[in-house]
């Protein structure tokens, strides 16, 4: 009920034809502002890039956000309590929404996942094996990261606000992303007990972007080490999917 | 009365209230409510009157199951659905949409049916109708969840507060010819309807007592409710 009263909702805002659009348009426009005449070969591994960078963008930008709003507005509109009235479990009530937005996300991972098959795929048939699997790793480990944080937006807006959720998602997220690489840098010119204690706590985002493994053309990562990095992003989704279910709250 | 009828048993000294938090001590509970008999109701119109703030929207919350009782026990024999004063859809959808989105295509046809019973434009966004006919949208989808559809209980949180007198007449007209076994509480501060009624239920100086239409004048209802 939770579900495709959601998605209604979202098919008639119709926000999320521009989030396609964007997906599916910057990564092949992008390439040609650049000098890219100087070095045709490069714009194959550009488009990748673009496509990878502006599935990250829409995902923080526009879907956590999504998420936020769906929870706040459910919460204060009453529609939780009145699907818990009827019997719908807490998990149900959340994994409903979640499915929501899961659908959209899927929708663009699929998208960057063919412009970079399709459309940034090298020529030699061994390097066009090996780019096809590193994407495919890249896609698991994107859901991976993504999927948790948008359960974290919609608990969070059930609770807070939409705007203080996603600040905090979003936060998060960079941090996250963005963020640990320069503290990790950092710790490694300087002793810092406790900032390395935090820095081990941190959730270590970074590790599944795999656009530099793709642009270079460095190769899949082996299955250990995709193994050990599938489990951690389990780990972590369990704690972040742990903490959503305690901070959602059905009535505001 | 068949062993798939919806019920609710509620004996006495069930209290209704809240905790209001403290900081740094334990919850302190609000009593609004103690019943003073024990209380069956059957399926069928129970009318529930009390004045503002004196506990009718908690003791139906604490039925749904959506707060809990401060002591004794309630029980809801049946499925539940609580529809709340602050019940509110997405703007954007219009009445069609939301039916679609919350009941199945049988009870589609059902929900197309009563709304045109009680003049509810189907095609205008949620968020453009008036009071009245938002309450219209949450009566029919309530309504129409539950139709033909075993051990229901209504739960209905001044559903009529903003509807027109025709329209009211053509809901009580239809509540009352309505042959599916539903039990409906119906939260109101009219008690008119009361006499056509199951039995209306009466909060006043802090109880909660029953009583039946051949027992009770209106007017001295009224008295009591002050």
């Amino acid at each position: 009920m939770l579900f495709r009263l959601a998605l209604s909702t979202m098919i008639e805002r119709k926000s999320f034809v521009l989030a396609l659009f964007f997906v599916l348009t910057v990564p092949f426009a992008l390439p040609y502002l650049t000098p890219w005449e100087e070095t045709p070969v490069v714009i194959e591994p550009a488009r990748a890039q673009a496509a990878w960078a502006c599935l990250w963008l829409v995902t923080l930008g526009w879907l956590f956000y999504q998420g936020s709003d769906m929870g706040w507005r459910y919460s204060a509109n009453g529609l939780f309590q009145y699907a818990k009235s009827l019997g719908v479990s807490k998990w149900s009530r959340l994994c409903q929404l979640w499915a929501c937005g899961m659908i959209f996300l899927v929708a663009m991972v699929a998208i960057a996942l063919a412009i970079n098959v399709f459309f940034c795929r090298p020529h030699q048939a061994d390097e066009a094996r090996m780019w096809i699997i590193t994407c495919f790793q890249y896609a698991g480990l994107f859901l991976l990261v993504t999927s948790p944080l948008l359960f974290l937006s919609i608990a969070l807006g059930s609770r807070f606000n939409s705007a203080a959720a996603y600040c905090f998602v979003l936060g998060i997220s960079v941090y996250g992303l963005f963020a640990l690489p320069y503290v990790e840098l950092y710790l490694q010119h300087a002793t810092a007990p406790l900032l390395s204690l935090f820095w081990y706590l941190s959730p270590h985002y970074h590790i599944a972007d795999l656009t530099s493994r793709l642009v270079f053309r460095m190769g899949p990562m082996d299955m250990t080490a995709m193994g050990m990095m599938t489990l951690y992003f389990l780990g972590l989704g369990l704690v972040t999917w742990s903490c959503s279910y305690l901070m959602f709250k059905e009535q505001k | 009365m068949s062993q798939t009828d919806p019920y609710i048993r509620i004996s006495t000294g069930w209290k209704v209230g809240y905790k209001k938090r403290r900081l740094f001590s334990e919850p302190e509970p609000i009593e609004l409510l103690t019943v003073q008999q024990d209380i069956v109701l059957k399926p069928g119109l129970h009318l529930l009157a009390a004045r503002n703030g004196r506990g009718k929207s908690t003791l139906l919350r604490t039925l749904a199951g959506l707060q809990p009782s401060l002591a004794g026990d309630a029980k809801a024999g049946g499925r539940t659905q609580y529809v709340g004063e602050g019940l509110r859809f997405d703007a954007e959808l219009n009445a069609s949409k939301i039916f679609s989105a919350i009941l199945s295509p049988r009870k589609r046809d059902f929900a197309t049916h009563l709304a045109g019973e009680l003049e509810l434009e189907l095609d205008k966004p949620y968020g453009k109708l008036s009071k009245g006919n938002q309450q219209k949208v949450h009566i029919v989808a309530a309504e129409s969840m539950a139709h033909q559809s075993v051990g229901e209980i209504l739960l209905l949180d001044e559903p009529i507060s903003n509807l027109d007198y025709h329209v009211r007449m053509r809901l009580n007209a239809y509540w009352k010819a309505d042959s599916t076994p539903l039990l409906r509480i119906v939260c109101m501060h009219e008690l008119e309807w009361a006499p056509e009624w199951k039995s209306l239920l009466l909060i006043a100086q802090g109880g909660l007592a029953q009583h039946f239409p051949n027992q009770f004048n209106l007017e001295k209802l009224y008295v009591q409710l002050n």
